[in-house]
């Protein structure tokens, strides 16, 4: 795997959105995503920052090709240096999505390793042993084991559908995840598991993020080069060290001028 | 402070096909009018199933409950589904973790939220209409007129947070449950829904029970904190004790793992070694033993209670003693 190497690149993607009436009529339009261009590199991490409603998810999205852009293209390079355009939502193999709203991306009515054997039989895995040892691998990745291979998603908590979520995405192997605050829902201890675990997969596997998220010590942590979105747009873009040090935009500045307090003495919504 | 939901020996177990699971076992808290009590701990340790079983929200087939849950002085353990029925979303409103859970997806999210003001309060519909917009514009999403008219799927995901909390606010509930209210949102927008729970808090005198995994909030926030470790409470104190002086090694890991800006971004972060054991396997003797860094042999050998440590202060160690005190700062967690 030579490292540096661009496996992912979105040109001027758009994606409008049409409310319509239940007459059919439109009633509104929504430009969720406005000319965003950005490319992921093997072995890197993008993170995606900005506000809630700015487009980050839309934009993940259409990275994995579950929804189609309004306008522009995204090119995915395959392994064997191949150039391919994800213009259909046809699933892709090397990429993978981690969704920010683990409840409803899991099948309610299928055990846990049955969910996890589907996103390899969707690539074409067919052997059972293969299957079974891919789907234990990933689980114990997330400190799962075969005793919860068996339980239904109800039977889990918020975090731990979480990480069901992140296991289904890392069992198919890709070569791009793109991760939707995958650890927003989880507690510092999991949340800093599962953050070593992504940059450990990474430097083993060349695997390139992008990581959207909304927590300025994850970025700092985990990622290489920043983009922040505010309507649609990517109005600032830099490498991570740069982006702390020198933020330009507005919105980047408050981002990291808001840091969470550490102690209840430094209060700033009431007093104790 | 008059005590506005006392919870007694809460008990709630799931029957599965792996036999029963008793996901809380034994926990006891209360909440004071004009107070806000957090409930932290890591994933899968028994918060929001706390939270569902006050109101009575899991799934009845296969649920069991025992103890006792006194609101405003009636045991809400011995009301019937027609009396949950009339707490739930009036005197008792919950924020939940999912907010897909909480919204009808074919409904606009005026209507619902129409709805739930028009079932609280005597006005027509217009005003509710109104009020509806006001509770929207509060939580800071932009263009609320128009965000009335969308479908919970045209939302984003920290949008469809805020409308549930408008949700769960129109009611003026006495006893607010928030599960993870915040977790989707950015600081900025966090501060001003905190803000919001505040006002409810200090206009109402209302009482909130606040779960979060965020130390942060907690800190924020909360006035005192119950921390529970697989389905049992380990700590409770008041927010300044907690962070000043935790006694329990359980909570001193959570604070030692917390990442901060300031912390070295190359280092692994550091993590309690370990994870929480499935309700199959509850271990015998401390529940935290097999993670703990001063763990002992006796530990091992039998159940450890709640220790009072002060009046207002618990804490579920038989070296609680020793630690309270010591800085909890990185002591004994894995790098
Ligand atoms: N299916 C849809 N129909 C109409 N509008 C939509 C749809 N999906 C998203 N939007 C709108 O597009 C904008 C961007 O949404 P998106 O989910 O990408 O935001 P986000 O940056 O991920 O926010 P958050 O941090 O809250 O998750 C929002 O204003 C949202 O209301
Ligand atoms: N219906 C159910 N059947 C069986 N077990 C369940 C059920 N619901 C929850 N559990 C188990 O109960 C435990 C507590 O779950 P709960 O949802 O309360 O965790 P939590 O503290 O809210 O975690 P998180 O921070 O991840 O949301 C978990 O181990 C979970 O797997
Ligand atoms: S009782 Fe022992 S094992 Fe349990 S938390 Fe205290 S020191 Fe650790
Ligand atoms: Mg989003
Ligand atoms: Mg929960």
């Amino acid at each position: 795997m030579t490292l540096e190497q661009t496996v992912l690149e979105a040109r001027n993607l758009t994606k409008t959105f049409v409310t319509r009436s239940p007459m059919g009529r439109t009633v509104a339009e929504t430009k969720a995503v406005d000319q965003v261009s950005l490319s992921l590199t093997a072995g890197r991490t993008y993170a995606l920052v900005g506000e809630s409603g700015s487009g980050k998810s839309t934009t993940g999205r259409l990275l994995q090709g579950l929804i189609t852009p309004t306008a522009g293209e995204v090119i995915v390079s395959a392994a064997d240096g191949s150039k391919l355009t994800q213009n259909t939502k046809r699933s892709n193999r090397d990429v993978q999505m981690i969704f920010q709203d683990p409840y409803s991306s899991l099948n309610p009515r299928r055990r846990i390793r049955s969910i996890l054997e589907e996103s390899l039989r969707i690539i074409g895995e067919k052997d059972p042993t293969t299957l079974r040892s891919k789907v234990d691998e990933a689980l114990s990745a997330v400190g799962f084991s075969d005793e919860h291979a068996q339980r239904y998603p109800h039977e889990f908590s918020g975090g731990q559908r979480q990480r069901i979520g992140i296991a289904r995405a890392l069992v198919a192997s890709p070569r791009i995840i793109i991760c939707d605050e995958p650890v927003s829902a989880l507690d510092v201890s999991i949340q800093a598991q599962i953050l070593n675990l992504l940059r450990s997969l990474q430097a083993d596997l060349g695997l390139a993020y992008l990581f959207i998220t909304h927590d300025m010590s994850v970025v700092r942590y985990l990622a290489h080069r920043v983009g922040v979105m505010h309507q649609g747009k990517i109005v600032e873009e830099a490498d991570t060290a740069e982006l702390f040090a020198n933020p330009q935009h507005d919105y980047t500045k408050r981002l990291l001028a808001s840091v969470p307090i550490h102690h209840p003495s430094q209060r700033t919504t009431a007093k104790g | 402070m008059t005590k506005l939901l006392d919870v007694i020996d809460l008990r709630t177990s799931f029957d599965t096909e792996h036999g029963t699971v008793t996901a809380v076992d034994g926990v006891s808290f209360s909440v004071a009018q004009g107070e806000v009590v957090g409930i932290v701990g890591e994933s899968g340790c028994g918060k929001s199933v706390t939270a569902e079983s006050i109101l009575q929200l899991l799934d009845p087939s296969s649920t069991r409950y025992s103890g006792q849950m006194n609101f405003d002085g009636e045991d809400l353990l011995t009301f019937g589904e027609e009396a949950m029925r009339r707490i739930r979303g009036n005197r008792i409103a919950m924020i939940f973790q999912d907010p897909m859970s909480a919204l009808n997806p074919v409904f606009t999210i005026g209507d619902q939220l129409t709805e739930a003001v028009l079932a609280h309060r005597k006005i027509g519909k217009r005003s509710a209409r109104s009020a509806a917009v006001d509770l929207l514009d509060k939580t800071g999403i932009p263009e609320p007129e128009r965000r009335m008219r969308q479908y919970p799927h045209q939302l984003s995901g920290g949008q469809r947070q805020r409308v549930m909390i408008a949700m769960a606010l129109s009611c003026d509930p006495e006893l607010l449950i928030a599960d993870e209210p915040t977790t989707a949102l950015d600081v900025t927008t966090q501060a001003q829904i905190l803000r919001l729970l505040i006002e409810l808090k200090d206009e109402f005198n209302a009482g909130i029970l606040f779960i979060t995994h965020d130390l942060g909030v907690v800190a924020e926030i909360c006035d005192r904190v119950v921390v529970m470790y697989l389905g049992e409470v380990v700590e409770s104190t008041d927010v300044h004790t907690l962070f000043d002086n935790p006694a329990h090694p359980y909570t001193r890991g959570l604070m030692a793992s917390t990442p901060d800006v300031g912390s070295d971004p190359s280092a692994d972060l550091p993590i309690i070694p370990g994870s929480v054991p499935t309700l199959h396997n509850v271990p015998s003797g401390c529940r935290f033993a097999d993670r703990c860094p001063f763990a002992l042999p006796e530990c091992r050998e039998r159940t450890v209670e709640l220790e009072v440590l002060s009046p207002d202060h618990t804490s579920r160690c038989i070296r609680s003693q020793e630690l309270i005190g010591n800085s909890p700062v990185k002591d004994g967690m894995a790098r």
